[in-house]
């Protein structure tokens, strides 16, 4: 009598198992990814905060927000005069709160448009992977980590806790919020004894050089592989080993006396320095984002820096700090990682929700420090949502201080027909995937060096033509 | 109810294996390609005495058409793993100090919510689908984060095992114990062990996994470790997770 595996394990097990939904691997050599050299995409998330306040939503020009911004139909300002205050670097407009972004300018570029929904988690899935629901399509970065797959690594790591989809099968998606974090669990857990054991586990790897399993073709690379893995989980990922100088240096640039520097100039600066000093894990993450980028062990990431759905009062004040606050740790990891010339191999995606709406009744009464060194009391109003949106790109190829699309008054999003805003009144507003996919044709041509890449992961796309002029 | 199918026909399909019908005539070919279907069928022991079958070989399956490789997903590992891990009262380890969600989260699978990711499971069209995150395509590749995630699943129920069979063992009782037969695992020991694993104790199958080196390798274990029942202790830990980690259990 003869068993089929296969048979045997299909009823109660393979039944459960599905192939993949699209082959991937089939591409035209002019659409196939080349990486030259490894990339890494990082997304941060400002959650539903005012865009205004972020830093996603900027005027055209300095001292002026749109009319009705703050105050339906009417050309007022914002309660807060900081805000107001401007620094013009090129196309961007910054307020007081992230005016020591004004040196990088020329690697950052804004693209505004339409939010798509109003619905937090609708837009949240929108802005974060291009469509409304975790079925259609991936994260950024997990689409920007499929296309390094290579015979050296099969199954590229993205630190995300988002689900994937059927266009990025070869991902490993892997949660870690630290390097700290990420060792543990690239490591053989403690609870295994540690010394002693090699007889047991050399037998073990003997295992994978011949499994004697006729049924299946093992893969020629299993016993290399298993080996290396078993290795690696008693020792841990010696990349990281060899990158302790590095992690030394970032976390030095990231350090809160470093960041008071970079926040010297701004009048609230009191209340940023303290908002940065605890900021609930998000210069760890980027020390973790910084160093995979650097050793090649990963190449995406997404994380959520801070909410902000404020409703009911403080949008003009909280917001503002708790942005300024993680510009403040972006800018010094940008210079980190341009001392270490990556500033053409990452990217750096901010967006968020949806930004919100003129000033409703609900009021919070907020002290500031304003230009003069005194304190001041700012009413600081409720905001609701409204239909648009900011995505702040970050790269060295991005429009050299860049502004496509551009939310006008009434807080319509207008297309724009140049990087520098000229308003195209005939184009729809930008949507997130058409953003993210074109910047990813410019920046990380060898891995998207078409449109139909750029569709392989989010079907929807359409090129907008000022980011790729 | 479609897991308890699915549960019902692998144990229907176990228990056909086991009684082994001497009424099915056995063929003999030769091998031709392993991809394409054909192979030799080569026949394995039996039990029964007048089917002509018996020959003395390991088992040897039969190859299949596109017989590259797969891996099981956290769902298919516990169905083998059940088997030599019993459910506690709060169901597997990793609910021992956390309080699930429902407890089929703790029944279900040796792998934690998050840890099924790593392993391929997802839950489409089932109540858990929004509790966890989700990987809908089953592994296709041993990676880092697969071996790891299995080698700390596999942690804590061999750890509970060896523990609680050193308690009987000690005691002089080894009516129960699965693994732990003697201070010194033989060869034939660690096969049968390894047959509870796939589902084939008590059948005249026999599984080759190299039982003569782990035993020796199990002895030097407990030698080089100057203390006898620590090395006792970590040489059954690093057996358990061995075997059931063993390329028969996940690779198919």
């Amino acid at each position: 009598m003869t068993i089929n595996r296969r048979n045997l394990l299909k009823s109660g097990v393979a039944a459960t198992t599905m192939t993949a939904f699209m082959n991937n691997r089939l591409f035209a050599e002019e659409d196939a990814p080349h990486p030259k050299s490894n990339k890494f995409l990082i997304y941060i998330h400002f959650g539903s905060s005012c865009g205004a306040a972020n830093g996603l939503l900027q005027p055209i020009k300095p001292g002026s927000w749109p009319t009705g911004f703050f105050q339906n139909g009417a050309p007022v300002q914002s309660n807060n005069p900081l805000l107001n205050t401007h620094t013009q670097a090129g196309g961007l407009v910054l307020h007081d709160y992230i005016k020591f972004l004004a040196p990088m300018a020329n690697e950052m570029c804004l693209v505004e448009g339409t939010s798509q929904s109003l619905d937090h988690n609708v837009a949240a899935l929108l802005q974060k992977r291009g469509a409304g629901s975790t079925s259609i399509s991936p994260e950024w970065s997990m689409g920007v980590t499929q296309f390094m797959r290579t015979d050296k690594r099969l199954n590229p790591m993205v630190l995300t806790r988002g689900n994937k989809t059927h266009s990025v099968t070869d991902v490993t998606p892997v949660a870690a919020n630290s390097i700290d974090e990420f060792k543990v669990i690239t490591s053989d857990v403690n609870t295994i004894p540690k010394d002693g054991l090699d007889p047991i586990w050399n037998t073990l790897k003997n295992r994978f050089k011949k499994p004697g399993m006729s049924s299946v073709i093992t893969e020629a690379s299993l016993e290399a592989n298993s080996s290396y893995q078993l290795n690696t989980l008693k020792t841990g990922l010696p990349e990281l080993s060899a990158a302790q100088a590095d992690i030394t240096a970032l976390r030095a640039m990231l350090a809160q006396g470093e960041i008071t520097k970079v926040i010297a100039g701004c009048a609230d600066k009191a209340a940023i320095g303290t908002v940065a000093n605890g900021d609930g894990g998000f210069k760890e993450k980027l020390i973790l984002a910084g160093i995979l980028a650097k050793t090649g062990l990963a190449n995406g990431m997404s994380i959520d820096a801070f909410g902000d759905d404020l409703h009911s009062g403080g949008a003009d004040v909280t917001t503002a700090r708790n942005a300024s606050a993680k510009w403040a740790s972006i800018s010094q990891f940008w210079a980190w990682i341009k001392a270490a010339n990556l500033q053409n191999d990452v990217m750096i995606v901010v967006g968020q929700e949806f930004a919100r709406s003129p000033y409703n009744p609900a009021i919070q009464d907020i002290n500031i420090v304003d230009a003069s060194g005194k304190t001041l009391t700012v009413k600081s109003p409720g905001r609701d949502h409204a239909l648009c949106m900011g995505m702040m790109f970050i790269n060295g190829n991005v429009p050299k201080a860049g502004r496509i699309g551009f939310v006008g008054n009434n807080m319509v999003p207008q297309a724009t027909k140049d990087a520098i805003g000229t308003i195209d009144s005939s184009g729809a507003p930008y949507t997130s995937e058409n953003m993210v996919g074109s910047m990813l044709m410019r920046c990380f041509d060898d891995i998207f060096p078409t449109e139909r890449m750029v569709r392989k992961h989010w079907p929807t796309f359409k090129e907008i033509s000022p980011i790729l002029a | 109810m479609m897991k308890y199918f699915k549960s019902t026909s692998l144990l229907i399909s176990l228990l056909l294996l086991a009684a082994c019908s001497s009424g099915k005539p056995s063929k003999k070919g030769a091998l031709t390609s392993g991809a394409d279907g054909t192979g030799p069928i080569t026949n394995v022991p039996t039990d029964d005495i007048h089917s002509g079958d018996s020959d003395n070989t390991v088992l040897q399956l039969v190859p299949e058409t596109g017989s590259a490789m797969r891996f099981l997903d956290a769902r298919g590992l516990t169905l083998y793993y059940q088997n030599v891990f019993a459910r506690k009262a709060f169901g597997f380890m990793h609910c021992e100090k956390t309080k699930p969600i429902v407890a089929a989260d703790c029944t279900d699978s040796i792998f934690t919510k998050d840890e099924r990711v790593a392993m391929g499971a997802f839950d489409l069209g089932s109540p858990r689908m929004n509790r966890a995150p989700s990987n809908i395509n089953p592994p296709a590749n041993l990676t880092l984060n697969y071996t790891r995630t299995l080698r700390s699943a596999l942690s804590r129920e061999c750890i509970s095992l060896v523990d609680a069979e050193l308690v009987k063992f000690k005691a002089g009782d080894l009516t129960t114990n699965l693994l732990i037969k003697s201070d010194k695992p033989t060869a034939s020991e660690i096969n049968e062990f390894m047959k509870r694993i796939l589902g084939v104790a008590g059948t005249a199958i026999t599984v080759s996994v190299d039982a003569e080196t782990y035993a020796t390798s199990f002895a030097e274990v407990v030698t080089a470790n100057k203390d006898k029942n620590a090395g006792l202790r970590n040489g059954y830990i690093g057996l358990c997770i061995a075997l059931t980690m063993d390329p028969l259990v996940f690779i198919y």
